[in-house]
């Protein structure tokens, strides 16, 4: 094996990471973690996730500003709540995950955040989720190859009528732009 | 005030403490120009030995008269500055302190606003001391006792300590043994001592020693006094056994037929309700749980011991169960087969599945009898008495039964041909054969009770007659006589009384034609209506002017009724009965509704609108009700109730002296179980009365289970239903329609029973009991104790994980806390030392999980200090006991005591696997237990199959805890354990003096810390009672008596009654001995008589003043 | 008013109205826990000034009184909880003389807010603090107690108070 063991560059560190986590996701103390795993232990998608909750709280903790926004494991976090109920710190992590996704969306960070966008661009223009849309902005967004391979889903999906060809739209659609256009709003504030 | 005021103030830097936010200078430029003070210094450190110089040379040079100290909380140094007057020749009273270091510049975050609150409050301070009087401190003397509360290793190495300091000890232990947790563990860390090893030896010689009594099975009701005199009173719990009789020898447990939870092991067990905690019990002496009277038994009217004889029948002791029914019914196969039984209505079984078929097996252990033989119940010796019972009926058939067990002679003269009452003319053979009858009957002629027949009162004998040969008369005539209708057409032919059909059928049993009909809705109808159609009537109709709902008739009898094609007409009255020729032919009956509820409870019938109907009959059967039918010889000589039912008084008696009356006589109309029920009552008093004692009161009450009951094991089983006859092969009369349950059922049916009271005094124990030691009877008891000081050493509790369903605690198998391991591991536990699944497999990995609860905002946030030691030792013992795998899951692995580390190093070479990250999940997977965590140090994620899991459980303090502070007037801190002084420098002592902290209730910890606080416990204790005597404090309230107006209002309000009222001079009388120095009393004076000294209005209105000036 | 300033105010203006609150605190729970505040370094605001009882069940509601005219603001009385009173039931005394107190107050023009009775434990550090905080903030809000022109002003709250309560329009 050739890998080296890496060391954390003390230079490339950001102090000020670890608190604007903290007030981003509403006041959390990240000082009070104490690295126990349970988070890790509960997360329904731990196994999946590059970095588990556990380490990626302590990288934001060291001010490893990149490696985290970098990381998959929040894009991964399902809200399922099993680390917030158990931390016997009482630390909000699923919080903390919304926190890293807010932000890694301002920064434009990692293309996970293009799904989300063209989710919301979807429903905000028929109010519904159009499944056909989505792939078409995601693709468009992120890589066109895509279609291709979601091909054959699709097929299946349209043979057993769980595919529209045509958007359907909600009535009352004025009113869920509505509503984003509020929480843009709020965002701004934050 | 005459004296000039000369006051001194000191203001403390308290090194930078005060002084780097108060501006200490300016303060005490500030004081120098309050009225009345002579001198303002400040200085570095006014408690060290200089600072209180300065004070001394001040007093004596300056000739000050008050001093004031502004430094830190009077709760501090107040005792200390005291002194120092006191040393300088100045009452220590004439003193007050202005706290400007807790509540000043610890606080503050602005020095000018906090130079000024300090300038504030020593304005107060200087104006309150001006009006300080001398006081003079009082001693009390020590009482030498000493209590204690707790008789784990806390409390046994207290006792023992003080006991060989040759002083009084009383050991109070809520359980029946000594011993407390520690008892329960089997090795202990880091040395692997065996627990009980090392514990007995104290247990025994606290048993033992002189200077040591043993409370136990006792708890501490109330607490009055004060330090060095408290007042305590204990109540002994009855434990039904005499500790000095009881050998311990183990023979009661093993006849006793109830199960119940083994508490000591940790429900993995059960045990007796008869037990020893554990073998080194001490006392080792056994005790008997008893949670209260079963509710069937309560129900019971005649008060069956129905738990008792289930738990004798499950073990098939067949003969002792009709024995205990005998002891309060004479009569099982009877009961066994019409009693309506309300004990299974009341069975908590069936909350769970169905009630147990508790009647189907009382009904089995008669016919059992019946076949193989009974033995004759012990009767007194023959006292020389005689009883003359007048009706061979239920009640007349139990007293007699009673009176002869009791030793009397007893006639009983029945007019009829045959003996029974109802049962035998009444109720129909098919409900109850007549030789059963006969044969139950017999039982009672044989043991003792001399039945004639064909002896009507009046006729055959008079009731001066009786009472001149015998030595009491009890009349248990019954109601016999049928209530009319009032209806027009009621005398002709073919128009019945049910009483006198239902007799035809019980002796002639002639065939009946044509239809009937039957009016009434009381089990006599029905009865008369079944009947009916088994002679042969064409039909059978019952009309009834209310509702199905309102029908008094036991509902199994309109069940089976209506199976067997009787019909029901309901909502109809009769109006006028129809003939021609003198004999029946039809009933005009009218259409009811129902109205408001009456007196009695139920909905009235009113008449409805629509047409009245005629219906065809042949026969009709009346039976609306019962009533006495008093013979004319006993007219004016027994006085009469509203109803026309003899009136009786609380002792059953007429008010013919020496003639008793009992059962449907006195009560109207009932069931059979309570006119026996009435009947051997009346036996009771009866009993008294011909021995010329003083007539006996009502037995008292059984106490009632807690509600609600939770039974300690459930597995559903369904009830034994017994097996019924079909409705069309009910021909005949004499079909009995129920069958007997066969012995398997019997015993399955016994087994479903809950033993809701626990110990069900079936008496077994009593009777193997060799030393005699049993006694049922026996009743908790107080006792008063005069001790000195109390130590409290209560011990801990710990978690109950099922609260964290991750844990899978309660959901899956073989998921257990420490302690429960514990006992499995303990060679005297429920596997005898082995560690085993519940399937009796050894386990291939068992996983051990820390910081179950502890260090967990969302439990408990402390850590509990020795789970991690624990877990150790689980890890060793398993790997010693067994070939399995060790994981542990732990956050930190706290070894911070001596030869803690040690420790965790061998465990370590033992080879147990250490992952480092808390269990977060346990799930059942492919039939094991699986563990999920993070393996935080290699960074991955893991799930680890097991086949056992530890979960180390938080401690916590005692569910009671709060109820126990407040007891002793303790307080508890935030984590609920007891409040310590403080928790650096005091952590024995509490805020009330004389009440001290031993062992885990004031904080988790280990064997050694608890040992070693437990002898500083014991040292303070000494301490005191070395010296003798204590100081009291003399801030108390007092009255000037010639203020008071006598209005009373101070009396009521003082917890310690300090205060009484002169009759003499009429106002209050303050007893300061007594008195603690709340002053809730001074603030409640209208008069301003009530004063109390160091905190006087006036010091009050001073330093008010004060304190707002700034 | 207290003669406290803040310190903090910019020059030329006029300095930030600090009220002045009393504090009865009993000795066995509540002084303790403003001990354990100052132990622990807890920080509140300076405005209170604490008087040291035995029990709360000595405090008269003269002592209110006296202090609210000697140049109080407001009054917090603080003493054990229900049942954990070191003199078994001073405390419940205390707590019935104060719903009287609170119901006397506003005739005399004086706000109910300006009294207030609080159960703190001995452990209970930070409660206190919060509590003094509260109370300061309240009362900063409130203003300082003063003569008529606050008497009215205070009569008319009541009656507008019932109106609002009375049109059945929640307001607040």
């Amino acid at each position: 094996m050739t890998e080296e063991l890496p060391v954390l560059q003390e230079g490339s560190l950001d102090p000020d990471f670890k608190r604007l986590i903290e007030t981003l996701s509403g006041a959390q103390n990240l000082n009070a973690c104490i690295q126990c795993g349970t988070c890790s232990g509960s997360c329904s998608f731990s196994e999946r996730m590059t970095h588990t909750p556990r380490r990626l709280l302590e990288m934001v903790r060291a001010g490893m500003r990149e490696e985290v926004l970098n990381s998959d494991t929040y894009w991964y976090c399902t809200s399922c709540y099993y680390c917030t109920v158990r931390c016997p710190r009482g630390i909000n992590l699923t919080e903390v995950m919304y926190a890293l996704k807010h932000l890694a969306i301002s920064v434009n960070k990692d293309k996970n955040a293009a799904f989300y966008d063209c989710f919301g661009s979807v429903l905000q223009s028929y109010g519904r989720l159009y499944e056909n849309g989505l792939l078409l902005r995601l693709a468009l967004k992120t890589d066109p190859l895509m279609l291709v391979a979601y091909g054959p889903i699709g097929v299946k999906m349209f043979l057993k009528g769980k595919l529209n060809i045509l958007p359907s739209r909600v009535r009352a659609l004025a009113e869920i732009r509505r509503l984003y256009e509020k929480v843009g709003e709020m965002e701004e504030k934050i | 005030m005459a004296e000039e005021i000369r006051t001194g103030v000191y203001v403390c830097h308290c090194g930078t403490n005060i002084a780097d936010k108060v501006d200490v200078q300016a303060v005490s430029k500030f004081a120098g120009t309050l009225p009345g003070v002579t001198v303002s210094r400040d200085y570095k450190y006014m408690c060290s030995d200089p600072g209180q110089d300065l004070i001394k040379k001040d007093i004596k040079e300056l000739g000050l008269n008050r001093v004031v100290v502004a430094s830190c909380s009077p709760r501090m140094h107040e005792p200390t500055f005291r002194r120092a007057l006191a040393a300088a020749g100045l009452n220590g009273y004439l003193f007050e302190m202005a706290n400007i270091r807790e509540q000043v510049s610890w606080v503050s975050s602005n020095p000018l606003q906090a130079t000024v609150k300090a300038k504030s409050l020593v304005s107060g301070a200087v104006r309150k001391v001006r009006y300080n009087r001398p006081l003079e401190e009082r001693y009390a003397p020590v009482n030498p006792n000493v209590l204690i509360v707790g008789g784990g290793v806390a409390g046994l190495e207290a006792a023992l300590k003080i006991a060989e300091s040759g002083n009084q000890v009383y050991l109070v232990e809520r359980e029946a043994s000594l011993g407390g947790n520690m008892a329960k563990f089997d090795k202990t860390f880091p040395t692997l001592d065996c627990a009980a090893c090392i514990l007995t030896p104290k247990m025994v010689e606290a048993g033992q020693h002189e200077k040591i009594k043993l409370l136990t099975y006792s708890e501490v009701t109330q607490v009055d006094g004060f330090i060095g005199n408290f007042q305590v009173k204990v109540r002994q719990k009855a434990r039904y056994v005499d500790v000095d009789k009881c050998t311990g020898c183990g023979d009661c447990e093993q006849v006793c037929p109830v199960n119940t939870v083994d508490r000591f092991n940790e429900g993995l067990s059960e045990r007796k309700a008869i037990f020893k905690e554990f073998p080194q019990a001490v006392p080792n002496v056994y005790q008997i749980t008893k949670k209260g009277t079963a509710p069937c038994r309560l129900t019971c009217p005649a008060g069956v011991n129905v738990q008792g004889y289930m738990a004798l029948t499950r073990q098939g002791k067949y003969s002792e169960a009709l024995a205990l029914i005998r002891e309060a019914m004479p009569l099982p196969a009877v009961c066994g087969r019409v009693c309506f039984h309300p004990c299974e209505g009341e069975c908590r079984r069936g909350d769970l599945d169905q009630p147990v078929a508790i009647n189907a097996v009382k009904r089995f252990l008669a016919d059992h009898e019946a076949k193989n033989g009974s033995v004759p119940p012990v009767s007194a010796p023959a006292s020389g008495r005689k009883v003359a019972i007048v009706g061979a009926g239920p009640a007349g058939l139990a007293a007699g039964y009673y009176l002869s067990r009791a030793g009397h002679e007893v006639v009983v003269l029945e007019g009829k041909a045959e003996a029974g009452g109802l049962l035998r003319y009444g109720i129909p053979e098919y409900r109850l054969p007549k030789d059963i009858l006969r044969w139950e009957i017999d039982q009672i002629s044989r043991d003792g009770v001399s039945v004639r027949i064909n002896q009507w009162l009046g006729r055959d004998f008079t009731l001066e007659k009786l009472r001149q040969e015998y030595d009491a008369v009890f009349l248990a005539l019954g109601t016999s006589k049928e209530q009319t209708l009032g209806i027009p057409g009621e005398e002709l032919q073919g128009v019945v009384s049910s009483l006198k059909f239902l007799e035809s059928a019980n002796t002639r049993a002639e065939s009946v034609s044509g239809r009937v009909l039957v009016i009434g809705g009381g089990n006599a109808a029905v009865d008369a209506a079944r009947t009916a159609l088994r002679l042969g009537a064409q039909s059978a109709e019952i009309i009834y002017r209310r509702t199905r709902n309102e029908m008094p008739a036991f509902a199994e009898e309109i069940r089976e009724a209506e199976k067997e094609g009787v019909k029901f007409r309901f909502l109809t009255a009769p109006m006028r009965v129809v003939g021609r020729g003198g004999r029946v032919q039809a009933l005009e009956c009218q259409p009811r509704q129902l109205g408001e509820v009456d007196a009695g409870g139920r909905r009235r019938s009113i008449p409805a609108s629509g047409p009245n109907v005629l219906l065809e009959a042949e026969l009709i059967l009346v039976a609306v009700g019962q009533k006495v039918e008093l013979p004319a010889s006993l007219a004016g000589k027994v006085a009469l109730g509203a109803r026309g039912t003899v009136l009786v008084d609380e002792y059953g008696q007429t008010s013919s002296p020496g003639v008793f009356a009992g059962g449907d006589l006195v009560s109207g109309p009932s069931s059979m179980v309570e006119a026996i029920a009435a009947g051997k009552e009346t036996a009771r008093v009866i009993d008294a009365f011909v021995r010329g004692q003083a007539l006996p009161g009502p037995v008292p009450k059984p106490q009632p289970l807690p509600q609600p009951a939770n039974p300690d094991r459930f597995y559903k089983a369904a009830r034994h239903e017994p097996a019924q006859l079909e409705p069309e092969k009910r021909r005949g009369l004499s079909a009995e329609i129920t069958v007997t349950l066969s012995e398997e059922e019997v015993l399955d049916e016994a087994k479903r029973c809950l033993d809701c009271g626990v110990c069900s005094e079936c008496q077994e124990c009593v009777k193997v009991c060799q030393a005699g030691a049993i006694d049922h009877g026996m009743q908790d008891e107080e006792v008063e104790l005069e001790v000195g000081n109390i130590i409290l050493a209560t011990g801990y509790e710990t978690l109950d994980p099922s609260l964290g369903v991750q844990w899978g605690y309660g959901r899956f198998p073989n998921v257990l806390t420490g302690l429960q391991f514990e006992r499995l591991s303990n060679a005297s536990g429920p596997t005898l030392g082995r560690i085993v699944r519940e399937d009796g497999r050894e386990p291939e990995a068992v996983a051990i999980l820390h910081c179950i609860g502890s260090r967990d905002k969302n439990y408990k946030e402390y850590c509990s200090r020795v789970c991690c030691m624990a877990s150790l030792k689980f890890a060793h013992l398993v790997k010693d006991k067994t070939k399995a795998r060790v994981y542990e899951f732990y956050i930190d692995m706290r070894a911070y005591g001596k030869q803690y580390e040690e420790f965790y190093n061998r465990v370590q070479d033992e080879g147990v696997n250490f992952i480092r990250g808390k269990g977060a999940e346990v799930l059942e997977k492919d039939g094991r237990l699986v563990i999920r965590a993070e393996d935080t140090l290699l960074g991955v994620f893991r799930e680890v199959p097991v086949d056992m899991v530890i979960l180390n459980t938080a401690l916590t303090p005692r569910s009671d805890a709060d109820a126990v502070a407040r007891l002793f007037t303790i307080q508890r801190s935030a984590d609920g354990f007891f409040l310590e002084s403080h928790p650096k420098l005091e952590p024995i002592k509490t805020a009330t003096d004389g009440i001290y902290l031993a062992g885990a209730c004031q904080a988790p910890k280990d064997i050694p810390d608890t040992v070693a606080q437990a002898a500083g416990a014991a040292a303070e204790a000494l301490e005191k009672i070395s010296a003798g005597r204590v100081r009291i404090s003399p801030i108390t309230a007092y009255c000037l008596e010639e203020l008071c107006s006598g209005c009373k209002t101070c009396i009521p309000l003082c917890p310690y009654n300090a205060i009484t009222f002169s009759e003499e001079k009429k106002v209050a009388l303050y007893n300061e001995a007594l008195c603690k120095g709340c002053g809730t009393c001074v603030a409640s004076c209208p008069s301003g008589a009530a004063h109390m000294r160091n905190f006087e209005e006036e010091q009050m209105l001073e330093i008010i003043e004060g304190v707002c000036a700034l | 008013m207290s003669e406290l300033t803040t310190g903090s105010a910019p020059a030329g203006s006029p300095p930030e109205y600090e009220p002045k609150i009393i504090g009865f605190l009993c000795n066995w729970c509540a002084y303790t826990a403003a001990d354990l505040a100052g132990i622990a370094r807890i920080k509140y605001p300076d405005n209170i000034r604490i008087v040291r009882v035995m029990c709360t069940g000595r405090v008269e509601p003269t002592f209110v009184l006296k202090a609210l005219s000697a140049g109080a603001d407001a009054v917090l009385v603080a003493g054990c909880h229900p049942g954990g009173c070191h003199y078994q039931e001073g405390n419940y005394k205390a707590y019935k003389r104060t719903l009287l107190l609170q119901n006397m107050l506003p005739q005399f023009g004086i706000e109910k807010e300006r009294f207030r009775l609080e159960f703190v434990a001995s452990s209970e550090g930070e409660k206190f603090a919060r509590v003094v905080g509260e109370m300061v903030a309240k009362i900063k809000e409130l203003g300082p107690l003063s003569g008529a022109g606050v008497r009215l002003a205070a009569l008319d709250g009541f009656f507008t108070e019932k109106e609002r309560i009375e049109g059945g329009v929640n307001l607040g």
